[in-house]
């Protein structure tokens, strides 16, 4: 019986410390990641390349407010905190403007006019094969290869570069790895009523909880 | 003797705590090894997916283990569904909606096999330098290798 007693005492006082620990920390996880996905993120923001932040990016529809959108981020990731390991912070680079995978790309950026969902964009992600890693002479698993879909007739009606910009920045958001998060401003807010009330609308960089996420992806 | 019993109690309680926590925390279901009753999981899944009509889905997929991860908004936060991937059957035996999704997976997918095939073996053929970046040197190995495995 005293066996059984100090036995439940040690388990009970064990569990209480070890929630204690490690709540926070799922909390933090469970509003930044994108989930329990084999690996998350690019390469070339990974350990394995140095955290060089460059992201090659393809479009079949290059623009001006994507540009836009990519100076922003850097802007709003470049010498933070959150940060630190970049030394450049999020530098996307357009690569090319017919949209068309290579193995200098990382991530693509499709405006398509008959989109499914009727969602203002989406994100499709591949795990990027063994060979890929190999090519850049890394291990398996090494990232993924995500494509962003723009629905394009919604793009052409939006009149503002500045709601153009923010899209760009949310969907390429979900390439690096980040989930969508409802309980701060985040670039990575989806402006509906019932995700941190709408205020989507007034972010226009990514915020400190979203260097915080992109930092958790990164390991 | 009473002191070793007593240390071996705590530290088991101790152990079967931190799993107790894990569980508590993450909310997970402990892994079920079988994979009988994870193709059922899947299926199951694909049949009832529960994804809205409308909305944002995004979606990772794992093409060595088959499946899906397709993320969508509902109730305030993200969920996630996992579908079996399986072309061969059309899809057979999902919802509408889930084969709208993973026929969607599908129609990317196979956009950047054929791509990358196309660029892969233009660098072995030589048409295509092989190019550095951000100072680092790619390996002939690696597009030998996926010409090999993927393009036909």
């Amino acid at each position: 019986m005293k066996k059984f007693l100090r036995f439940l005492s040690a388990y009970g006082a064990a569990t209480i410390v070890g929630l204690l620990f490690l709540l926070p920390v799922v909390a933090v996880q469970a509003n930044h990641y994108k989930g329990t996905y084999p690996n998350e993120g690019l390469l070339f923001m990974s350990a394995a390349q140095n955290y060089s932040g460059a992201v090659y990016v393809a479009s079949n529809n290059c623009n001006s407010d994507e540009t836009g959108a990519y100076a922003l981020i850097q802007a709003s990731t470049d010498n933070t905190t959150q940060m630190a390991r970049w030394n450049n912070g999020i530098n996307m680079v357009q690569y090319n403007c017919s949209g068309t995978w290579s193995n200098m790309v990382d991530l693509r950026i499709l405006y398509q006019t008959n989109h499914p969902t009727g969602a203002w964009g989406e994100n499709h992600s591949v795990l990027a094969p063994s060979s890929f890693c190999t090519y850049w002479n890394t291990s398996y698993p090494c990232g993924m290869r995500p494509t962003v879909h723009i629905n394009r007739t919604t793009w052409n009606g939006i009149s503002s570069a500045n709601s153009r910009r923010r899209l760009i920045m949310h969907e390429t958001g979900h390439s690096h790895g980040l989930n969508h998060h409802c309980t701060a401003d985040s670039i990575m807010n989806n402006g509906l009523s019932n995700c941190n009330s709408g205020r989507w609308t007034q972010v226009m960089s990514y915020q400190a909880t979203d260097r915080t996420g992109v930092n958790s992806v990164y390991p | 003797m009473k002191k070793s019993s007593s240390f071996g109690i705590i530290a088991l309680a101790v152990m079967l705590a931190l799993v107790s926590a894990l569980y508590l925390s993450f909310n997970v279901v402990l892994p079920d090894l079988s994979e009988a009753n994870r193709q059922k999981t899947l299926t199951e899944n694909c049949k009832n997916p529960g994804l809205p009509g409308e909305g944002e889905k995004n979606t990772v997929f794992d093409p060595e283990k088959g499946v899906v991860y397709v993320t969508f908004f509902a109730d305030g936060a993200d969920k996630t569904v996992e579908l079996p991937f399986k072309p061969s059957t059309n899809f057979a035996g999902c919802s509408d909606a889930a084969v709208e999704v993973l026929n969607d997976v599908k129609a990317n997918y196979d956009e950047y096999i054929q791509q990358s095939c196309a660029d892969f073996k233009a660098i072995l053929d030589g048409t295509k330098k092989m190019e550095p970046k951000n100072g680092k040197t790619p390996n002939r190995k690696g597009a030998e290798e996926f010409v090999r495995e993927y393009c036909s």
